[in-house]
């Protein structure tokens, strides 16, 4: 029952996160490989604000997820824009984005190793226990995971409700057909990069409310993204969600039953099992 | 012929030039010759199909941490024989399960494989072995060590020299522009993908193997550094990973740039590192030799 | 004697049935029209037969081997060639490799002298062999199509599938363009051909398939079948002004 309960606050985490980047490659057709890197960045940045200045993690994430999606715009159109314009919407754009956010990862890294140093980090907040279904969880972990709750769905709610979400969607599926209808796509896949950010950054802060972290492990959280998104099915919402709950799951029961220090050989054993029977993702569609 | 005549007075050259240098300099040579063979075996693969293989440390580490469990047990060529096979297998693995599928499902896979190995090692040191970190004693000096990276230097070069002009390259090149077109006119996808990936990647990991006891001490954390994955891509990039002397020609100079930058500014290495990446992406797509050669023909198309 | 078999081939996609049970036989020589509204199924058919898809159902024997459900590349090297209904070049290749690479890869595989014979002569029968080093991606949309046709010609088939190989192209092209295939039907060589312009099937094909939503509605000599009802009715009046 523990394990399950933490498994759900991870996987509330992961899903968040996995949301992000599905919605950078499934809309902005950018394959962000420095996704982690921008998740640990608010991470450090809520440690920073919670240490120094005292400020409390829930108003520090109005001020961080907003910021992770001016970052996230910025980058969209001093770097990615111009890859998508040599592209001219060819298959190019995968390989060059692939190389430019690997490099991306090493500057933003390089920075937090600058900035905050290669310890290992976490906060003391809120990290007395109170008992849900009977197991002792501690509000810390309620808390980041409401917050992933209330995000997520929020977004999924406006991707398949509104008018917004709509023009998103078509941009998903037919990025060549959507001008045709008066849909700026440039502007459409800038907001989608933005808002992946955004997604990243509160995944970070939730991250930090409730895990020790260093500057060095923005790969396995980017990782973790990559194979909830592929699971739940490239552009998937529902899928990436469920998925993402699910490896929250398997990872924490892993940690728990068998050894921490496995957890991302249990991503791994996932993603194997998918790329050899589902590779169009356990709730895609075959083609 | 006389090209080939140049290579062979060059690799004779460069082989005797251990007696003359400084320990340092010998190290450098090392390090240079070391960075040589991993970006063209990168490109060797990674080059002409655009997979973009992003794993090389975790082959390269691969082949140090091997040497580091054997070293007391074997003689030292079966130890590297070892290596091999273990890259080999590896690469069959990682081949295998991603590369039958569309090319980003092999980056991915790719990309995590370093970490995922650091992390298995170590948690079977810590909690099986029960020793993190293990000393390599061997007798092989470093102009041993120099003799037997520049064979594999050579090696590398001249398998792809040779692959390009045989079936293998021709199949590779097609793969890399169009795959449909590719299995249409007979090319077996997966195999040709899996045959040069494997070839790649067990010599990155002899690479590995035979740089080891530079080490003498070695721990997961330490030989599975993604910077060695990052620079091998970077030098490739800059001098052409599609061209036979490119990975070469990117290497020598970025080599000893970072050597000067690393001990210049130790903390924002990282930084640079990062940025220059981004620029080669940005303004050599194709390589520098490429760049140059398009250079040239537009100073002969004014002229003409 | 019949080169292939095609029986109750189906493909759907979802709840989409773009080819609906199609059975037909080409004979060795003979040059085959697949005709049809925009959507009816026919370059999924292409598809089907060159192993892109893979079929829901049906067999398909080519020289009574079967093929169903083979990987392309297998096809391929059985001795099926196609273009591409959007033309698909190397484009960072040259000429010469561009008709190199089915060749050295299809059912000959040849290397060495031979391959090189084999692709100038390939590139010859579509008037680009003064070319030979240029890089295809600098070529003009007609001649990238004449270097699809050459690459397809390299592979020596015994079965060649052409997809509306002749749309884009003006007058004069489609003059020379016609003549092209005519020339090579002389060489005993299999054609299906999906086109949309009727002056070229009526010179082309003796026997002409026609498809409507997935199913096969018409296979016969291509004056009658232009002149059936349903046939008409299909392209709604479409058929003369093309």
């Amino acid at each position: 029952m523990t394990t399950l309960i933490l498994g759900l606050v991870l996987g509330g985490t992961y899903a968040l996160l996995a949301l992000g980047l599905t919605i950078q490659y499934g809309i902005a057709r950018i394959m962000n490989l420095a996704y982690g890197e921008i998740t640990l960045a608010a991470a450090f940045v809520l440690v920073f604000l919670f240490q120094a200045a005292g400020i409390s993690p829930l108003a520090a994430i109005l001020l961080v997820g907003p910021l992770g999606y001016a970052i996230g715009w910025a980058l969209y159109a001093v770097m990615m824009r111009p890859l998508v314009a040599r592209s001219g919407g060819g298959s190019r754009l995968e390989v060059d984005s692939i190389l430019a956010t690997f490099g991306l990862l090493f500057v933003i890294q390089g920075l937090l190793l600058m900035v905050f140093g290669s310890n290992f980090t976490s906060i003391a907040y809120l990290d007395q226990g109170i008992s849900v279904f009977g197991v002792t969880v501690a509000l810390n972990r309620l808390l980041a995971f409401a917050v992933c709750v209330i995000a997520g769905g929020a977004l999924t709610l406006a991707i398949s409700r509104s008018r917004w979400g709509l023009v998103m969607r078509a941009v998903a599926l037919t990025p060549s057909s959507a001008p045709l209808v008066g849909i700026d796509v440039n502007r459409v896949a800038r907001q989608a990069f933005a808002l992946g950010s955004a997604l990243a950054a509160i995944g970070g802060t939730s991250v930090a409310m409730y895990q020790t972290f260093s500057a060095t492990d923005g790969v396995v959280f980017t990782m973790k993204a990559l194979v909830i998104v592929i699971m739940g099915g490239v552009g998937n919402v529902p899928g990436v969600l469920v998925a993402g709950f699910a490896l929250g799951l398997v990872e924490t029961f892993v940690a728990t039953m068998i050894d921490p220090g496995l957890t991302l050989a249990a991503t791994f054993a996932i993603f194997l099992g998918v790329l050899l029977w589902r590779p169009q993702g356990i709730f895609g569609r075959r083609a | 012929m006389s090209r080939i005549a140049l290579a062979v007075v060059t690799v004779v050259l460069l082989a005797a030039i251990p007696g003359y240098l400084s320990d340092y300099s010998l190290g450098l040579m090392i390090g240079l010759v070391t960075y040589v063979t991993l970006a063209s075996a990168w490109a060797l693969f990674s080059g002409h199909t655009r997979y973009v293989s992003l794993a090389t440390v975790a082959f390269y580490g691969s082949g140090a941490y091997t040497v580091a469990v054997l070293n007391e047990s074997l003689p030292y060529p079966l130890v590297l024989l070892c290596a091999g096979l273990i890259g080999f297998l590896l690469a069959l693995i990682v081949g295998l399960s991603t590369l039958r599928l569309a090319g980003i499902y092999f980056v991915i896979f790719s990309f995590g494989l370093a970490e995922l190995i650091r992390q298995l090692i170590t948690w079977y040191e810590v909690n099986v072995t029960g020793t993190l970190g293990r000393y390599i004693f061997l007798d092989v000096t470093a102009r041993g060590i120099y003799w037997q990276m520049l064979a594999l230097a050579v090696f590398t070069i001249g398998l792809s020299a040779w692959i390009g002009r045989h079936r293998l390259g021709l199949a590779l090149k097609v793969i890399g522009d169009d795959e449909m077109v590719a299995a249409h006119s007979g090319i077996d996808l997966s195999r040709t993908k899996l045959i040069a990936f494997t070839l790649s990647s067990t010599i990155i990991t002899l690479a590995g193997a035979i740089a080891s006891p530079r080490w003498t001490y070695v721990e997961p954390s330490l030989v599975f550094n993604p910077t060695v994955s990052f620079l091998t891509v970077i030098m490739a990039l800059l001098g052409g990973a599609n061209r036979l002397w490119g990975p070469l020609m990117g290497a020598v100079p970025l080599f000893l740039l970072f050597e000067w930058l690393s001990v210049s500014f130790p903390d924002t290495y990282p930084v640079i590192l990062g940025l220059m990446f981004i620029a080669v992406v940005f303004l050599f797509p194709q390589g520098l030799l490429s760049s140059a050669e398009a250079f040239r023909n537009r100073l002969k198309g004014g002229t003409a | 004697m019949t080169m292939l078999h095609v029986t109750r081939a189906r493909k759907s996609f979802g709840g989409l049935v773009a080819v609906n049970d199609v059975s037909f036989d080409v004979a060795g020589g003979e040059i085959l029209g697949l005709l049809g509204p925009n959507g009816s199924g026919k370059t999924t058919l292409l598809n089907l037969i060159s192993g892109a898809l893979a079929p829901t159902a049906g067999r398909f024997v080519l020289n009574g081997q079967d093929m169903t459900g083979q990987r392309a590349d297998i096809i391929a090297r059985q001795g099926i060639a196609r273009t591409f209904q959007l033309v698909r070049i190397l484009p960072s290749l040259t000429l010469l490799e561009n008709v190199m690479v089915p060749a050295a890869f299809g059912p000959a595989r040849l290397w060495g002298e031979a391959v090189v014979s084999v692709a100038r002569e390939a590139l010859e029968q579509v008037g680009l062999s003064d070319r030979l080093s240029a890089t295809a991606g600098d070529l003009t949309y007609l001649d990238q199509k004449r270097l699809e046709l050459a690459r397809a010609l390299a592979a020596r088939p015994r079965l060649l599938l052409l997809d509306e190989w002749l749309a884009g192209l003006n007058p004069t092209e489609l003059r020379d363009g016609i003549a092209l295939i005519q020339s090579l039907s002389t060489t005993g060589i299999t054609i299906i051909m999906v086109e949309h312009i009727m002056e070229a099937v009526r010179a082309l094909c003796p026997r002409c398939l026609v498809m409507n939503s997935g199913t096969l509605i018409a296979d016969g000599p291509t004056q009658a079948v232009l002149s059936d009802r349903h046939v008409i009715a299909a392209y709604l009046g479409e058929v003369e002004h093309a």
